[in-house]
């Protein structure tokens, strides 16, 4: 890790990390910074390292949130039904696109013949900031004050799973790390009994893009995000096999301990490596417990559980997927990703109908996320939690089969909440018909190296050595890094 | 406002500089070697002289030799030689990624003759798991998959083909020059050959961006980028991809040399070949879907499968596929169904119209074994017209610049590569130049990707990157000398085996004492057997081999083992699961689609199967320990290990545990471990009967499992 970790001598990083992550890491690799810099001297502390891969790492500057959930609505929420008014675009509702708006790459539609479609849907100024939230989220509008929405997010993949993976990884090809893997890279974990990064898909799993949302790319796999369940079994492999209790698996366990320890005995050219994998089994004998009692939300009050929607079968899911979400960072997990939807036309996809599909889908998350804010910031937990809303891309002003919009990466909505952000202010612009982000434009790789400041990380130091180059999560973008603007002051 | 327009101003001015730059670097006809005078990578290795030692004694082989007076110069001592139990071990984990049986650790110990470990050398190389063993290394080089990867994640119905070639051609001793030019070029070189053929399904199993198909040209690019990055990562050891989009600022290779290389695959593109090898059609799909996946896994299983019930079923599923895919067929089968149900009407069975669709079904899947492979073969073969190959400014597609002839990075010598090649002979010439003794790079980098999979790390501790940016060897002598001699003995991968495992180096003990510990901490000088995990495959076919379940057929399309709903999450299309009698074949053979890591596997950093891979991490994760001990396909092992041993060593506890002691370590049980693994199985003193037979084997079955979870399990050491 070639992030200078704020304080002092790279040898006092060395230090630090040595002793405190590099029970995670290749060891091989950690020998060899050793004797790279010169400082075998340092091995008794490395062996005698805490094992836990995530332990808690300083960030680079003074942050203002100390973990994140990132809201992915995935399938690509129109802008203009949801946070981007267009008043222009209901004037020309049916008519063709102006030609100067000129063409943009969609998925199936030709933008300039198609034509325009009004959006149905009203915009109200809410709350004392007057930030126009439309109608399909009334719950949001009364968080109108918290959010900070960023309107001129734009990159150039048109198709799901190249923007979901630019969404999470800042890149549209396969193989590199989720924003999630990076933070947690940078960061580690505050919890010593639950993984450092979770995810909440959706109940049956499925995201177009698939596990690279959540991956560890080229980062090494510690740092991947574990998938959580909000039904049955909160984690792969966490519940015991039929008829086996804790008892029964701590007394093998502890057998196969004993045999780990006699076997350390004899090799002692390993013997740091062969301490972190008997304390991982350690963490994951506590994980066993301590997961489930996370993801628990009958222990929440019945008030809380009427704030997040629990009784209503619409909301029920995803408010229990934002009810965990909050029991999760208080717990210490570093990044939780939520996932509204996998992409297709039956959630955020709305190439039929966007007025309809944008109502019924609002309507499953509004209340949980409205409530999620109030939630945290009833427990003082807002301050240091940054939300992060978007979806994978936006939509095109012109219609597609009448009702629908197409992919339109071009231009779309995103917004952020908590960790010091100053609610209630939009960020950016897209043209008069919300085709394209014009002004203040902020590229995925802006946005990330946003949620990276506001963590307290540097995006241009948080590198790791992959092919040869140093490679960070924004790639050579990311200069339009938000935070300053974003925050209260 | 104002701040807006200075940023834009700096953009612009930025970007002015860039080009000029850039553009200067292209005029100057992309000789970059000004930057790498002297880089030892790139000069041509010449056989080094064996270097003196003062303890000859200590040395096998020349290889010692170097690694000796290194240690000499360090005043360092090598550490003891391994036991006997554990070389077996190793070797054979080591060849065949299979852990010996006790027979074979008895016979080698109980050996007293000087070639013995010879003997066990010679055995594990001609048996035919080695080619499994070493072929799944190479898969990794080679950024093998069966799907095209991204949202479509298309089935590769043809990738186990190229798979297949690489084991055999490892078991086979292919010569590694000519196994390097029959990927690149097998169809130029020796359009005759079928296998020579399925070679360069190197080039037909990389990631696909279906979608890409939109922009015009993108898909073609999108392919010569994959195959020039592939070829440079894996015969070349380079990271060439970062010239794509910018002259490359550590090596010697310029944007220019970036889509040269690009032009020699720009006269290709992949096509379908019939049984006979003719070509089927003008341009092939790009994948197959699932249900064509699915027909030719029910086929390829029906021929196989030899219980009658079984096989009907599999036909029966056959016909359903059939049926499925073909609109023809389904109105037959409407026609048909309807006539039954004309027929039966009246004799109220409603039965029959099940056992009539039921043939009728069976009928058709029948049908489908008739006849080839219902997925061709997938081939690089010549295009009509050669594209043609401009720099691409930033890497950008939209942004063409000046066109560029083939040719190879002028900075890395070599041969002379012809000028003005015709287009049917490009690859030809690209293999040639690469599995040229005269390149600098092509034997280093085998030689020294040998060494790392046989000792855990290489000479060079950047296998995919032997550039300025890559690490330099820790024995440069040693790596030339190999290298040198790898060539000069028929560039046979199975002489580099035996002359590794011959050597005093590789059948040192796993050991240090602190002082060498602190010396050589990162074991850079070899003073010692570095111990290592075993990768994801190794760890399941080892505890199916040592269980007793482990199938061993070979080849042919990958098995897609069941995964339940916890496991399938994450998975956005279906897995087409195989029948049960696949399920514990090796792991080699397992689907692999590049949007989901196959679950049981993927905490043991599986590669990513996007690029080539080097090198895998080695990582340790609390969801490795949960898969070890939660994950059902486990507890059945442990069950069928417990049985196993209670079947061969009777129901007597202590032969029991001394047996599970040699089947999981290759070693005795020592007498602590035995006190403590009866006392485990409820045998306070040393007892010699069963009493309660149920209790026992749950106790037994508990024990394989913590056998498994053990570091000595899944270590070689």
């Amino acid at each position: 890790m070639s992030s200078s970790i704020s304080n002092s001598s790279k040898l006092a990083t060395r230090r630090h990390w040595i002793t405190r992550v590099a029970g995670g890491l290749g060891a091989w690799g950690l020998l060899d910074l050793l004797e790279r810099d010169g400082r075998a001297d340092l091995l008794p502390a490395a062996l005698s390292g805490t094992g836990n891969p995530f332990a808690a790492k300083p960030p680079h500057f003074r942050a203002r949130a100390k973990s994140v959930i990132f809201l992915m609505m995935a399938g690509g929420p129109s802008q203009m039904e949801t946070f981007d008014p267009k008043p222009l675009l209901n004037r020309l509702a049916g008519q063709p696109m102006p030609p100067s708006f000129g063409k943009i790459l969609a998925q199936f539609t030709d933008v300039t013949k198609e034509p325009l479609l009004g959006c149905k849907l009203t915009f109200r100024p809410s709350g004392q900031s007057g930030l126009p939230i439309s109608e399909a989220f009334p719950h949001l509008q009364t968080q109108a004050d918290r959010l900070a929405v960023i309107r001129s997010c734009h990159h150039d993949a048109f198709n799901h799973s190249p923007a979901q993976y630019v969404l999470t990884t800042g890149q549209s090809r396969l193989g590199y790390p989720s924003v999630g893997a990076w933070i947690t890279y940078g960061l580690g974990s505050a919890s010593d009994n639950l993984p450092a990064m979770v995810v909440l898909a959706e109940p049956d799993g499925k995201l177009k893009g698939g596990t690279p949302c959540w991956g560890n790319g080229f980062l090494p796999a510690i740092y991947q995000g574990a998938p959580v369940q909000a039904q049955g079994t909160p984690i792969l492999y966490l519940n015991r096999p039929p008829g086996v209790s804790a008892q029964s698996q701590r007394k093998v366990l502890d057998l196969s301990q004993w045999l780990n320890h006699l076997h350390r005995e004899q090799s002692a050219p390993v013997a740091y490596e062969l301490d972190s994998r008997i304390a991982s089994y350690e963490l994951a004998f506590r994980m066993q417990s301590a997961a489930p009692e996370a993801v628990d939300i009958q222990r929440e009050s019945a008030a809380t559980r009427h704030l997040y929607g629990l009784e209503d079968a619409v909301t029920r899911d995803f408010g229990t997927r934002c009810l965990i979400a909050r029991r999760l960072v208080e717990r210490g997990v570093r990044f939780v990703q939520v996932i509204s939807g996998s992409g297709d036309s039956k959630d955020w996809d709305h190439h039929d109908d966007a007025y309809a599909g944008t109502l019924r889908q609002a309507r499953k998350v509004d209340q949980p996320i409205a409530a999620l804010l109030h939630d945290l910031e009833a427990r003082g937990l807002l301050e240091q939690t940054l939300i992060v809303w978007s979806g994978e891309f936006g939509r095109t002003p012109s219609s597609q089969g009448g009702q629908g919009r197409d992919h339109n990466p071009n231009g779309f909505s995103m917004w952020m909440a908590g960790g010091g952000i100053q609610g209630g202010q939009a960020i950016g612009a897209t043209d008069e018909l919300g085709l394209r982000a014009v002004e203040d434009k902020v590229h995925m790789n802006d946005a990330h190296a946003t949620i990276l400041s506001l963590l307290g990380l540097d995006h241009r130091k948080l590198t790791y050595l992959h092919q040869g180059r140093e490679q960070r999560l924004t790639d050579v973008g990311g200069d339009n890094d938000l935070a300053r603007r974003l925050l209260r002051i | 406002m104002p701040n807006l327009l200075t940023k834009r101003l700096l953009q612009i001015g930025a970007t002015l500089i860039w080009f000029s730059l850039a553009q200067a670097q292209v005029a100057e006809g992309g000789d970059a070697s000004r930057y790498s005078p002297g880089h030892w990578a790139f000069s041509v290795p010449k056989r080094p002289e064996i270097p003196g030692v003062a303890d000859a004694s200590w040395c096998r082989t020349p290889v010692d030799r170097f690694v000796l007076r290194r240690l000499e110069q360090a005043r360092l001592r090598p550490a003891p030689l391994a036991s006997r139990v554990a070389l077996i071990r190793r070797a054979t984990l080591d060849l065949t990624g299979l852990p010996p049986t006790p027979e074979d650790v008895t016979l080698f110990v109980e050996d007293p003759s000087p070639d013995a470990f010879f003997r066990v050398t010679e055995r594990l190389l001609e048996s035919p798991q080695y080619g499994e063993r070493w072929g799944r290394h190479w898969l990794d080089v080679a950024r093998y998959a069966d799907s095209g990867g991204f949202e479509t994640d298309i089935f590769f119905g043809h990738a186990w083909r190229y798979r297949d070639y690489v084991v055999h051609a490892l078991n086979s001793d292919k010569p590694y020059d000519q196994f390097i030019r029959e990927q690149i070029a097998g169809d130029e070189l020796e359009p005759g050959n079928p296998e020579a053929l399925l070679a360069t399904g190197l080039y037909t199993t990389g990631p696909v961006l279906q979608e890409a198909g939109m922009v015009p040209g993108k898909l073609e690019y999108d392919q010569l980028t994959d195959a020039v990055d592939t070829t440079g990562a894996a015969f070349l050891g380079l990271t060439l991809g970062c010239a794509r989009c910018h002259d490359h600022k550590y090596d010697p290779i310029s944007q220019r040399d970036y889509f040269s290389l690009q032009s020699l695959f720009a006269a290709s593109d992949q096509f379908d070949l019939d049984p006979a090898g003719k070509r089927l059609r003008d341009r092939a799909a790009l994948g197959n879907t699932q249900n064509e996946f699915e027909m030719e896994q029910l086929r390829s299983r029906a021929k196989r499968e030899t219980d009658p019930t079984l096989r009907r079923s599999l036909l029966r599923r056959l016909g359903d596929h059939y049926l499925a895919k073909d609109a023809q067929k389904r109105e037959e089968e409407r026609v048909f169904l309807a006539n039954i149900a004309q027929k039966k009407a009246d004799v109220k069975q409603p039965d029959t119209l099940i056992d009539g669709r039921d043939t009728y079904r069976v009928a058709l899947g029948e049908r489908c074994l008739e006849g080839p492979s219902l997925i061709p073969t997938r081939v690089l073969a010549h295009r009509d017209q050669s594209l043609e190959t401009r720099i691409l400014k930033r890497g950008e597609l939209d942004h063409p610049g000046d066109v560029v002839p083939s040719a190879v990075p002028a900075a890395l010598y070599g041969e002379p590569f012809p000028t003005n090649l015709s287009p049917r002979r490009r690859r030809s010439a690209l293999a040639r130049w690469i599995a040229s003794p005269q390149n600098p790079l092509t034997a280093r980098i085998i030689v020294n990707r040998v060494w790392q999979w046989h000792l855990g790390q290489g000479l060079v501790r950047t296998p995919n990157d032997f550039g300025l940016r890559g690490e330099p060897p820790t024995h440069p002598e040693l790596l030339d000398w190999m290298a040198v001699e790898f060539m000069e003995h028929g560039w046979s991968l199975k002489y580099l085996h035996r002359l590794i495992l011959a050597s005093s180096t590789w059948q040192m003990a796993a050991s240090a004492d602190p002082d060498t510990l602190l010396r050589d901490p990162g074991n850079r000088l070899l003073t010692r057997f570095q111990p290592h995990r075993l990768e994801a495959e190794v760890i399941w076919d080892s505890l199916r081999a040592i269980s007793g379940t482990l199938n061993r057929e070979m080849g042919g399309l990958s098995f897609a083992p069941p995964l339940d709903d916890q496991e399938m999450i994450g998975n956005f299309l279906k897995w087409p699961t195989s029948t049960p009698s696949e399920s514990n074949r090796r792991a080699l053979y397992i689907l692999i689609k590049r949007s989901f890591r196959f679950p049981t596997l993927s905490s043991f950093d599986l590669p990513d199967n996007i690029a080539s891979c080097g090198l895998r991490d080695i990582t340790t994760v609390p969801n490795q320990a949960l898969a070890m001990l939660n994950n059902r396909s486990m507890v059945e092992q442990a069950a069928a290990f417990a049985q196993r041993l209670i079947t061969e060593a009777g129901a007597n506890p202590e032969r029991v545990v001394d047996l599970a002691w040699r089947y999981s370590y290759g070693r005795r049980i020592s007498e602590d471990e035995r006190r403590r693994s009866l006392q485990f199985l409820g045998f306070p003193c040393s007892a010699s009967s069963v009493s309660e037979s149920h209790l026992f084997e749950n106790a037994l079955q508990e024990l394989c499992l913590a056998l498994f979870n053990t570091n000595e399990f899944i270590y070689i050491q």
